[in-house]
Formats: structure tokens, C-alpha cells, sequence
């Protein structure tokens, strides 16, 4: 009698073990990004704070942008990724070609001040099928160590007899269209005005060709830093938050122009037939908290898209003196002559101008 | 910098002596003064019907009273709850006016047979003579020593109790112990008694040097007595608050209050003529023979409802002499009830004196100033020793089921907390508005987003805020929510209209709760009344308000 007792018990005791075993598994997640530092500052924020809280992991891969790999996929019915760092025209893209999952801003954590989520986010920040997380943008950067009174505004950077070197450049019409036309005079207001008209594009194009033989075309977003420490450039365009850890983390004299920069968000989207689909859109919620987005500035000067993680934006994560507030884009005497992209634009008028300007590359 | 403490030092004796000499003198006068009149009336209306003699004293006391009011424009009476609050602020002394004012009121409510004390108006006038000799010589000390100082004489002078006056000032107003200004007060408390005695041969009024006491049983009939005095000082204390509330609950006018009061008092006074007045002959009685058990109720009781009446119905006094005699009629029954239980041991002044020190300590909060009066009054180390138990039992009941004292409780029905200290005093006292920057960013709703941002960015600031063409506040406006926004739309489109913002009237206490869950840059401050948007104020400057207030509170506390 005693005996079956003891073998009773034990017999729940095993049971309960692996039942509560069984009921806790984890999973993984590939999450698609732009790579270097900036995938540093996600896996820092994001990846391994998510991974302490739920136990799931996050497979890193890198991307430059464009959803083409994302269509591949997704047309091939061999979806690999699950989540992926976008520009918010791909974003707008992608979810027209029925490439991302819809995503429900409502369902999204409220603020740590309480806002609800469609509140606390910056105008802009939400489409049909993307979360932005960042405000990013491009500028241009010298190496003041190398090029001393160096360029102030854009029309510098497009003046290679005052200015002379070679010119860094992103192998893509944006940015560039935007950064020539204001080059050329075009106040940043009105920049998308002239650029919607066939004029307007000719007149871009025939700025960069006044540079078009000094540039060396960059497509990651680690290239540029490198491109300037190397010497290969004398300045070149670039995502301000490449060129603040290059100076910030590497101890690299480059410096910041933020006459013309063109503002841009980054999104997280959810691809359509992702094999974690469910652990994606867990992982999105945590990674666009106030909390997750305010701690990702401390390790790159991109700003937060909610506006309550800006309070908690302090220093840089290794250097308790470095502020992060007047190194983000978003930051009031960066803002001057700023150029906010124009997603509706883009979204529209990608392919096209994307096809003159592989032509015009070629030519 | 030796020359400037040496000033100092002087400046602080000099001040202790004056307060001293003023405080005895007024002391005196206000004493002579109402025996004067007592023994007017007493000589001249022998003869007449108690009713009608009560009736017309206080009636003349009363005109006087509603004269002096509406001549000194006197709002409300200022009493020792006034002089605890200015001991706990650093940058308001007390309103001389109104403490001579109330000082007079006490004057003619004892004088005219009104069952108030004496102590209390004492106290705020020493109090407020040393607010008035800081006022007029622009002197630069500290609060301590001038209200310490002044207090300190008053109860010095009024008891012939030295000692006392210097705990008194530490413990039931300044309620911390000063160093800086503990000579000054010191000086002030012994030039008092000095004068008192030299010039007016005064002594102590209730009683003569007792003999000693037999410890041990003592302590323990303290132990047993002490809940008992504890709560009949609540029962005092509770009654007089409530009686203070009626006049207003019943729309009574100021002559309707003293109508009732004055025909309440002539009633008790027929009846009981010895809890009217300051009531002193009668402490002395009960202390010095032996009351009957029925008589001690009576006062007990008669005392507690005419003080309730007098305070509550428009006559101004002190409660100090009338929780004495309370004290002494409870001291009273509880010997009536030992002697029924076959305990005749202690059928001497013993309960009495420990039941006055008891109750008194209880209503005003200052138990070890009571201690210390049992030993002066009656200069017996071991009745001091032993009434001690019966004290503090009796202050614990009363401060955990009541509160620390009488003053506290009018203070906490003004909505000031003595409990928090004096820094959470100053914190519900400060007002924002003097950190309210004004140098700020306005638009007005309709205005376009690109004009906005380009001002915005331009000043170099990250947030505005938007009003109405009225100047009502409508709400905040975030520069990065402008960033991607349309530039021709409204900026209304994009502006919180949640945004945290605090009314102008918030203490700081208020404004660094609310700013504890802030995120921002700024807090806009809003007019209560008018709903315009008066300034901003940031995290920062809540912080250096709060650390001067900290650092001028150490200074006043330990320095």
C-alpha cells in the first residue's frame, strides 16, 4: 500500500514536470535589417531584451533596402523571414503588392506615460502594414581631419572646384533627387513640387551629372564610413546615425552636415506567409515600446518614433558626456532647411525613377 | 567674518532680554488687568443676580470684542496655532495686527467672564512682540529665536515656570530643538521671570513646594489614570472643535453667536460661577481641599461646554487654563474613585496635579513641557517623576486617537498638515507660479504646420503650445509631430490636447507629484479661473525649488 503511494505521487510528480515543460516552448524569429551599427543598436534594444523577457530568439540577417528579395520570397511561396526593417515608401509598396501582413495600430502598447499607441506615435508613423520605429535621415559628412573649412550647406557638396574630391553617393534615385534640387536652389519646401514634374526630374538629374564622374556609388550603410575613413571620398552622403558611431564609437573626425537632410522613417513590417508569423508581430509590440525604441538611441542617433520615448532619451551608451538629443535628426537646430520624405511620392513614382536612374548610371 | 558672528551673538542676547522684559510685562498686565476688572465687578455688583451680572459683563466684553474686530479689520483670531505655523515657515512672520488684536479680544473675553485661557493669547502676543522687534529693528535672525523668545517669556512670566517656557517654546512651537537659538530663548525666559519677580514680587499661582511623594504606588495609579485624562482631553478637544463648527453650520451672524454664548455662559455661570473666567481660584481649590466627587463632574463638565461655548460662539481665548481645571476636576474623580475602591493612599493633590499635567499636555502637545511644570510648581522631583507615566499615557492616547494637539487639528481644518514637517508644509505652501517661465512659444490654432515648424525650429524649441484667440489653452504642440505632417494643414490636426497641465494655484507639492509621471520638456501652467495659459515650468526648476526649500529648512532646523 505504502509502495503504490510512493509510485502514485511520483508518477503526478513526473507528469506535472513535463507537462509545465511541454507548455513552455520557445521559438525563433529572422528579423531582416540594414546591418552595422544599426543592427547593432536592434540587437542591443531589441533582440536580447526580448529574448530575457519570452525566451525566443532572433536570427539576424542583413538586407540594403527594396523589398525585390521580399517579392522573391513571397512569389516563390518560400517565405524565409518573418520581420523586416523598411523604408516606409517599401512599405507602402509592399503592402499594395500584397507582400506584408495588415497590421492593426490599435493592437500596439500603449505609452509608458499611458498614451494610447495611435497617440503616442509621430504623425506618419503608421501604414496599413508597417510599424515605424525610427527617424532616420541622410546627410552628408566630410573627415574634418582631412578637409579643413570644410563644406556648410549642399550646394558644397555639389561644388567640386571649391570642394574638390570625390563625392559618396547612394546607388538609388532617393535622397538624391531631393539633396540636388535643394543643391540647385530649390528650397526644401518645395522640393517635391518640382520633382513632380518631368522638369523637375530633368532638372535633378542634371545637377548630379555635374558630379556624376567624381562619385563612388555606395549600397550598404556601413559603406560610407568606411568610404571616408579609407579617403576614397572627401565626402559622401550617408545615414546620420553610420557617421554619429563612426565619430561616437570609433573615435572617427567626421563631420555632419545637416543642411538638406532628408527625413526619413524605418519600419518594421510582417511578411505575408512569415513561417513566425505570431512570434514576429510579439516581437514587433515589444520592439516599438516606449521603453525598447528609447533605449536603441542610446546606441544610435536615430530618434524614437513615439514621442514618449524622447524623455528617455539620455547619453550614448558609453560615453555618460555625449547627450543624445542634439545628435538625432529630429533634434530643432538640426531641422533648418530638413526635407521630410514624401512616402506618397516615392510609393508612386519608385519604379519610374528608379529605371531613368539605372539608365542614367549606365549612360 | 569673526565681527559678523560676534554682531550676530549680541544681536540674538539683546533680543532674548527685550523679549524677555516685554514678555513678562505684558504677561503681568494682562493678568492685573482682567483681576482688576474681576474684582471691580466683584466689589461694586455683589449683591446682583448672578444671571444678570454674567449677562451684562459679557455683553459689554462682547461689544468690545465685535469693536475691536471691525475697527482692526480683523478677519479671524490669531492664537498659538497661528505661532506653530510661523515656526514652521521660514519667510512669514506673524501679522502684528491681528496678534494685538487677539491679544486684546482674550483680554475682554476672561476679563468679561468667558471661560477662556489666558496662556494661549500670551504665547501668540510674546510671539508676535518678537515678529514686531524683528520688523522694526530689520533684523536679520532667525525665526526660532524671535517667536522661541517671545513664547518662551510668556509661559516663563505667566507661571513663574522658567524651565518650562524654554521646553515650551522647543516642543509645542518650534516643535525641533534649536541650537542657534536656544540661548536667546533661554535669555528671554529668564530675564522674564526675573522681571516678573523683582518688579511684581510675583510666584507661582497654584501652589507652594509639595512635599515628596511616595514613587512606586504612584507610578502605578499613573499607568491606570493616564487613558482616563487621555480621554477627557479628547472629549475637550472634540467639543471645542465641534462647538467651533456650529455657528456657520446654523447661518448664525456675529451677533446671533454671541447671543447664544452669552446666554449659555450666564446660565452655567449662575449655577457654576467657578468655571467661568480663567478659572484659577478654582484650580487652586481643587488642588488644596477636597472636592466633593459630584462637584468635580460638574466641572469637568460645566468647564468643557462653557470653553466650547465661549470659543465657538465668538469670545477669544486660550485653552491652555481651561484644560488645567479640566484636568484638575478629572484628577479630582479619579481620587474620589480610588477612595471608593479603599486605595487611600494618594487622597492628597497628587492625581489632581498629574490629571492637570496630563489633560493640559494632551490638548496642547507638549508633554515633557508638562513634566517639567509639575516640577517647577511644586518643586517634588518624585510627583514630577511619577505624574510623568500619567502624561505621556494620556498624550499617546490622545495623539493616536486624536491628533497631537488642539492646534493641530485647526491647523489640519485649514488644511495644513504639521504632521509632514516643515518641509511638506513649505511644499503644499509654495506656489509655482513664481518658477513659471513665460518665455514661451504660442500659436493659435488655425495657424499652418510649415509656419509652426519653421518658428519652432527657428527658436530652437521642441515644444509650443496653442490657444485659442481668447488665450484659453487649448493644448501642447511636439515639433516631431510636425516633422512628416502636411505642411499646409492646421497645426490643431497635430497638437495633445491631453498633455499634462497644471492650474496655477498647485503647490509645489502638487506640481512635483503631477510631474513625477511627466514626459516632456515643459508643464504648461493654467490660469484656474480664466483657463488661459499663464507659463511653463520644467522638471528642473521643480527640483531647485524644492532643493531651496530643503536647504533653507536645514538651515532653519540645524544651523
Amino acid at each position: 500500500m505504502k509502495k503504490t503511494t510512493l509510485l502514485l505521487a511520483g508518477t503526478s510528480l513526473a507528469l506535472g514536470t513535463t507537462s509545465a515543460f511541454a507548455g513552455s516552448h520557445t521559438g525563433s524569429i529572422t528579423a531582416v535589417s540594414w546591418g552595422g551599427a544599426y543592427t547593432v543598436s536592434q540587437i542591443e534594444a531589441y533582440h536580447k531584451p526580448w529574448t530575457a523577457a519570452t525566451g525566443n530568439t532572433v536570427v539576424s540577417e542583413d538586407y540594403s533596402g527594396g523589398i525585390a528579395e521580399v517579392k522573391a520570397q513571397v512569389e516563390a511561396g518560400n517565405v524565409t523571414w518573418d520581420i523586416i526593417d523598411v523604408e516606409k515608401s517599401d512599405a507602402v509598396r509592399g503592402c499594395d503588392e500584397g507582400l506584408f501582413m495588415e497590421i492593426d495600430p490599435t493592437s500596439l502598447p500603449a505609452g509608458s506615460d499611458g498614451t494610447a499607441a495611435v497617440d503616442d506615435f509621430i504623425p506618419g508613423s503608421f501604414t496599413d502594414c508597417a510599424v515605424a520605429n525610427i527617424v532616420w535621415s541622410t546627410i552628408f559628412a566630410y573627415d574634418s581631419s582631412v578637409t579643413t573649412n570644410g563644406p556648410k550647406t549642399i550646394a558644397d557638396f555639389f561644388n567640386v572646384d571649391a570642394f574638390p574630391g570625390k563625392r559618396g553617393l547612394r546607388k538609388s534615385p532617393k535622397a538624391n533627387l531631393e539633396m540636388a534640387l535643394a543643391a540647385d536652389g530649390v528650397a526644401s519646401g518645395d522640393i517635391y513640387d518640382v520633382l513632380a514634374t518631368d522638369e523637375g526630374v530633368d532638372r535633378a538629374f542634371a545637377k548630379l551629372d555635374t558630379i556624376k564622374d567624381m562619385v563612388v556609388w555606395w549600397e550598404a550603410g556601413a559603406q560610407p564610413p568606411q568610404l571616408l575613413a579609407d579617403g576614397e571620398v572627401a565626402m559622401t552622403t550617408a545615414y546620420n546615425g553610420r557617421i554619429f558611431n563612426a565619430v561616437a564609437g570609433e573615435g572617427k573626425s567626421f563631420e555632419i552636415v545637416w543642411d538638406a537632410q532628408v527625413l526619413d522613417v524605418d519600419m518594421w513590417a510582417i511578411i505575408k506567409g512569415a513561417p513566425n508569423a505570431e512570434l514576429a508581430m510579439d516581437f514587433l509590440k515589444f520592439s516599438t515600446a516606449t521603453e525598447q525604441l528609447a533605449a536603441q538611441a542610446s546606441y544610435i542617433a536615430y530618434g524614437p518614433a513615439r514621442k514618449s520615448s524622447a524623455p528617455y532619451v539620455t547619453t550614448y551608451h558609453s560615453n555618460a558626456d555625449l547627450e543624445m538629443g542634439p545628435q538625432m535628426p529630429t533634434a530643432a537646430a538640426n531641422l533648418a532647411t530638413a526635407i521630410p520624405n514624401d512616402f506618397e511620392f516615392w510609393a508612386d513614382n519608385a519604379d519610374e525613377l528608379n529605371e531613368r536612374f539605372n539608365a542614367w548610371l549606365i549612360n | 567674518m569673526w565681527q559678523k558672528t560676534l554682531k550676530l551673538v549680541l544681536v540674538s542676547i539683546l533680543v532674548g532680554i527685550l523679549l524677555g522684559i516685554f514678555g513678562a510685562t505684558a504677561a503681568h498686565y494682562f493678568r492685573a488687568g482682567i483681576h482688576f476688572i474681576e474684582q471691580f465687578v466683584s466689589n461694586r455688583f455683589d449683591n446682583a443676580n448672578r444671571f444678570v451680572l454674567f449677562f451684562c459683563s459679557l455683553s459689554t466684553a462682547a461689544f468690545i470684542i465685535s469693536l475691536i474686530k471691525a475697527k482692526l479689520s480683523v478677519i479671524r483670531w490669531h492664537g498659538p496655532a497661528d505661532t506653530i505655523f510661523a515656526a514652521h515657515r521660514v519667510d512669514n512672520e506673524l501679522d502684528i495686527k491681528s496678534g494685538i488684536a487677539s491679544t486684546l479680544a482674550a483680554f475682554f473675553s476672561a476679563a468679561g467672564g468667558a471661560s477662556v485661557g489666558q496662556y494661549g493669547p500670551l504665547v501668540h502676543f510674546g510671539a508676535t512682540l518678537g515678529s514686531w522687534l524683528k520688523a522694526i529693528l530689520k533684523l536679520r535672525i532667525s525665526t526660532d529665536i524671535v517667536l522661541g523668545g517671545g513664547v518662551a517669556a510668556a509661559i516663563s512670566a505667566g507661571f513663574s515656570a522658567p524651565l518650562t517656557g524654554i521646553i515650551f517654546a522647543h516642543e509645542a512651537i518650534l516643535r525641533h530643538f534649536s541650537f542657534k537659538a536656544l540661548a536667546p530663548i533661554a535669555l528671554a525666559s529668564g530675564t522674564a521671570i526675573v522681571v516678573n519677580n523683582y518688579l511684581w514680587n510675583s510666584s507661582t499661582f497654584i501652589m507652594g513646594l509639595y512635599s515628596a511623594t511616595d514613587v512606586g504606588p504612584m507610578i502605578l495609579i499613573s499607568i491606570a489614570a493616564g487613558p482616563f485624562f487621555g480621554f477627557v482631553a479628547i472629549l475637550f478637544m472634540f467639543t471645542i472643535l465641534t462647538f467651533a463648527k456650529l455657528p456657520t453650520q446654523m447661518g448664525l451672524n456675529q451677533f446671533q453667536s454671541f447671543l447664544i454664548a452669552i446666554t449659555g455662559l450666564s446660565i452655567i455661570g449662575t449655577f457654576y460661577p467657578e468655571v467661568m473666567g480663567l478659572g484659577t481660584s478654582a484650580i487652586i481649590n481643587l488642588t488644596t481641599g477636597s472636592t466633593l466627587f459630584l462637584m468635580a463632574v460638574a466641572i469637568l463638565f460645566g468647564k468643557i461646554i462653557a470653553t466650547a461655548l465661549s470659543l465657538g460662539f465668538g469670545f477669544f481665548g486660550g485653552v491652555f487654563s481651561p484644560a488645567l481645571l479640566v484636568g484638575a476636576a478629572a484628577g479630582s474623580i479619579a481620587t474620589s474613585v480610588l477612595s471608593w475602591m479603599g486605595i487611600q493612599s494618594f487622597q492628597g493633590p497628587e492625581l489632581i496635579i498629574c490629571g492637570m499635567a496630563a489633560v493640559a499636555g494632551s490638548v496642547i502637545g507638549a508633554p515633557i513641557s508638562m513634566i517639567m511644570i509639575v516640577l517647577e510648581l511644586t518643586g517634588s522631583y518624585s510627583l514630577a517623576l511619577a505624574s510623568t507615566i500619567g502624561i505621556v499615557t494620556a498624550t499617546m492616547i490622545s495623539g493616536q486617537l486624536f491628533e497631537h494637539s488642539i492646534f493641530d487639528k485647526q491647523l489640519l481644518s485649514r488644511g495644513i498638515d504639521l504632521s509632514q514637517g516643515r518641509m511638506g508644509i513649505r511644499l503644499m505652501e509654495e506656489n509655482i507660479t513664481k518658477i513659471t517661465s513665460s518665455k514661451i512659444l504660442k500659436f493659435k490654432p488655425e495657424v499652418i504646420v510649415e509656419l509652426a515648424k519653421a518658428k519652432m525650429v527657428k527658436m530652437r524649441v521642441n515644444e509650443a503650445y496653442v490657444n485659442t484667440h481668447d488665450g484659453k489653452y487649448i493644448g501642447k504642440l511636439h515639433l516631431k509631430s510636425l516633422i512628416f505632417a502636411k505642411p499646409s494643414d492646421a497645426i490643431i490636426k497635430y497638437t495633445d490636447t491631453e498633455a499634462l497641465n497644471i492650474k496655477s494655484d498647485a503647490s509645489l507639492q502638487q506640481a512635483i507629484e503631477a510631474a513625477a509621471n511627466f514626459i516632456g520638456e515643459t508643464i504648461p501652467i493654467v490660469d484656474r479661473k480664466t483657463g488661459t495659459l499663464i507659463g511653463t515650468i520644467n522638471e528642473g526648476d521643480l527640483l531647485k525649488m524644492y532643493l531651496d526649500l530643503q536647504g533653507q529648512t536645514i538651515d532653519l532646523e540645524k544651523r
